[in-house]
């Protein structure tokens, strides 16, 4: 077939005029298929945008590992059997649960082991740190979140105060920094869970009484420890995740 | 030897070309985990260009590339890319929005769509917003998966996602590209398309395209170069490595001139 | 100018426009890509004669977005093309409207119709007539002059002006018949439905 018969004929235009004419032709095809093709963000990521002004940081948050709605629901049925079992024994379990839960997820907002997309994301000039910050602090607040709502259902906790957040924070940072240091989210998990289970059972052994490691004594007690514990990581955590030269020094050995 | 000789001099052509165009010059790099010397002393400067790496297991290769692509810090010399120095924080922004990468490995998020996929690293590229859309439909027709543009990552083909990974390298129409091992699962077809690709994508840009396949390189690069043991041992141009096959005899293997002239190479890299 | 061809090449004879739009109604984006590559050039060509580039990139954007939207519309009414140059007209004068280019007058910007000759001076006539039938549809702001902006250039249709005006669609098409009339005279000789 001829060019003419392809074309609708028009005497109106001109083989110079198409000739001549400057505008991108593929470059527009491409606006109209990338259009088409293109999905529009969930309500969730749309909210994103809007207050971090990034579409960028956004996505970076919606696709945090911890942050996957199994994630959360997990970690919501977690502390609802935590509360109903407290409720009927009249045991701290959400204090308990609390830093244990919140230590894993926050070691698994971290990228490496349980990002997928962590090697490519690592040549991104968005900021890596801008992200994990934005995830930790995300992640932390749902869980802290989860753990209060649990411990308000719990009318005998009432008396506990809520101090308990301060060891929540502090195993979270201690999670985040081994996972950083280590390279791994499993391992930052995994210290998480260790450290705290330790200082629990130390402070079972201790009194014999069962949450004695989240009474108001205990953790006035402890609560220089935890303070240590929340600075030494934080200064792990800023040193290794930025990508000024030292960090990348000893990434160098990882 | 001969062979080191004949190519120092086509190395020194090539740093001054280099520098002129501020593609990529490495100088007395090098990178060690713990007692293994992965790098050792590459001296390496191009500009334009598609740049072959050639090597067997554990030459190297996707050390060197990690260090380009600025994941990597090696433990001693110094790396400029793109006229800039990766260690200065802002220098490092810019190059890192004119590069694109692709590991070996290569992860993804199973639900995302390949152009939800593709997007976010656009995204992350700090790419202008308004430009996105119509760069990853381009990405993703240079690599002919219009097909799949709204399916599931999960549901794809290994040779599929290793598009998607080239794609993913090429939307932001880096002026860095690092390719690791990208025609792995590709069929020879596929294999031709990607070549051509290399070319259009090349043009003003530093590409370095490390393999195992021979023939990849002979194909589509302007220059080849084989690492042995964290060593550059061979630069040249793919006619002087076929040139370097047809002498041969028995005793060093390979299917066609320029897989004997490979062979030769690493036979007295080897011998050194 | 010429396009990226789509990778896939139908078999057999081209396939009409008609076809086309009906493969597109039914999603199939290589029968959209096929109509763009076939249209795309003549409309950007026409409408650059009075649009900057930026615009026409937009509104040619903006058109073939619409044809996937809407193809299901077209039904076979008349020629593709015309229905083409009709999504077309539509998105230039909303791309003026928004970017606030009130100064340049719809008719002039969309002046050119179809079936003109080539000659530029008979364009420039025929340019000039169609203006001069816009003047006599009334002044500028008038009732009468926006309701011709609306119905040849804008191509609105009756129920939707109707509606937009807040008056029976009746009185629409009796002030329209009453237009079409004013227009003819002035020029002399038909108008263009």
């Amino acid at each position: 077939m001829s060019t003419q018969d392809r074309i609708p004929f028009d005497p109106d235009v001109t083989e110079a005029e198409m000739h001549q004419l400057d505008v991108d032709l593929n470059g527009v095809w491409s606006g109209v298929i990338g259009e088409i093709w293109s999905t529009s963000a969930s309500r969730v990521e749309r909210l994103a945008t809007s207050i971090l002004r990034s579409p960028a940081l956004a996505r970076a948050l919606v696709t945090t590992p911890s942050l996957i709605l199994s994630w959360i629901l997990a970690s919501a049925a977690v502390f609802a059997i935590g509360a109903f079992v407290a409720n009927a024994t009249e045991m701290p379990i959400v204090p308990l649960l609390a830093p244990a839960v919140a230590g894993v997820a926050v070691a698994f907002a971290y990228g490496a082991g349980a990002d997928p997309t962590y090697e490519i994301s690592r040549t991104m000039p968005t900021s890596a740190r801008m992200i994990l910050l934005l995830r930790v602090s995300v992640v932390f607040l749902t869980n802290a979140i989860l753990g209060i709502t649990a411990s308000l259902a719990v009318p005998s906790l009432a008396e506990v105060t809520w101090l308990w957040l301060l060891p929540m924070v502090a195993i979270s940072l201690l999670g985040l920094a081994t996972a950083v240091v280590s390279h791994s989210a499993t391992i930052g998990g995994g210290a998480a869970l260790a450290v705290w289970s330790a200082i629990v059972l130390a402070n079972e052994i201790r009194a014999d009484e069962f949450g004695r490691a989240v009474s108001g004594a205990t953790l006035e007690l402890l609560a220089p420890m935890y303070l240590l514990m929340m600075i030494v990581s934080l200064c792990l955590i800023a040193w290794m995740s930025g990508d000024g030269s030292k960090r990348r020094e000893l990434a160098g050995w990882l | 030897m001969v062979v080191g000789t004949v190519l120092e001099r086509n190395v020194d052509s090539g740093a001054h070309e280099g520098m002129a165009h501020a593609g990529v010059v490495l100088r007395d790099v090098g990178h060690a985990f713990g007692r293994n010397r992965v790098l050792d002393g590459v001296d390496l400067a191009v500009g334009a260009g598609v740049f072959g790496l050639l090597g067997p297991n554990g030459a190297g290769k996707t050390t060197l590339l990690r260090a380009l692509a600025t994941v990597l810090k090696p433990s001693h010399g110094s790396i400029h890319l793109l006229g800039r120095d990766p260690l200065k924080n802002e220098d490092l922004r810019q190059i890192r929005r004119r590069l694109g990468y692709l590991p070996q490995q290569f992860g993804y998020y199973p639900n995302f769509t390949v152009f939800e996929f593709i997007e976010y690293f656009a995204l992350l590229k700090e790419m202008p917003p308004g430009r996105v859309k119509a760069a990853v439909a381009l990405a993703i027709e240079r690599v002919g998966l219009e097909d799949r543009a709204k399916s599931r990552m999960k549901s794809l083909s290994g040779g599929m996602l290793r598009r998607v990974g080239i794609a993913q390298a090429i939307v932001n129409e880096p002026e860095l590209l690092l390719l690791d091992e990208p025609t792995v699962g590709l069929d020879p077809e596929q294999r031709v398309l990607f070549r051509a690709l290399l070319r259009e994508v090349a043009g003003r840009s530093t590409v370095f395209v490390s393999t195992h396949l021979v023939e990849d390189v002979a194909a589509a690069c302007n220059e080849v170069t084989i690492m042995e043991e964290g060593r550059i041992v061979f630069r040249g141009l793919p006619v002087d490595l076929t040139a370097l096959g047809e002498g041969t005899g028995d005793g060093v293997s390979g299917d066609s001139a320029i897989e004997r002239g490979y062979g030769s190479v690493l036979a007295s890299a080897r011998k050194r | 100018m010429v396009t990226r061809s789509s990778s896939h090449n139908r078999e057999g004879p081209e396939p009409s426009e008609a076809a086309l739009i009906e493969a597109v109604a039914n999603g199939d984006e290589q029968a959209l890509h096929q109509f763009y590559e076939r249209n795309a050039p003549w409309l950007a060509v026409r409408l650059r004669r009075s649009l900057p580039v930026s615009a026409v990139e937009d509104v040619l954007q903006e058109t073939f977005l619409a044809v996937w939207h809407g193809a299901a519309r077209y039904a076979g009414s008349g020629e593709a093309g015309g229905w083409l140059w009709g999504i077309a007209r539509r998105q230039a004068a909303l791309w003026l409207r928004k970017h606030g280019r009130r100064d340049v007058s719809f008719e002039d910007a969309i002046g050119a119709t179809r079936g003109l000759s080539v000659d530029p001076s008979q364009q420039a006539i025929a340019r000039l007539e169609l203006q001069k039938a816009f003047a006599a549809a009334g002044n500028p702001g008038s009732a009468s002059r926006d309701l011709a902006r609306r119905v040849f250039i804008e191509d609105q249709s009756l129920v939707d002006i109707a509606a937009d005006l807040e008056v029976p669609t009746g009185t629409i098409k009796s002030r329209v018949f009453k237009l079409r009339q004013t227009m003819k005279q002035a020029l002399g000789r038909e108008v263009e439905q």
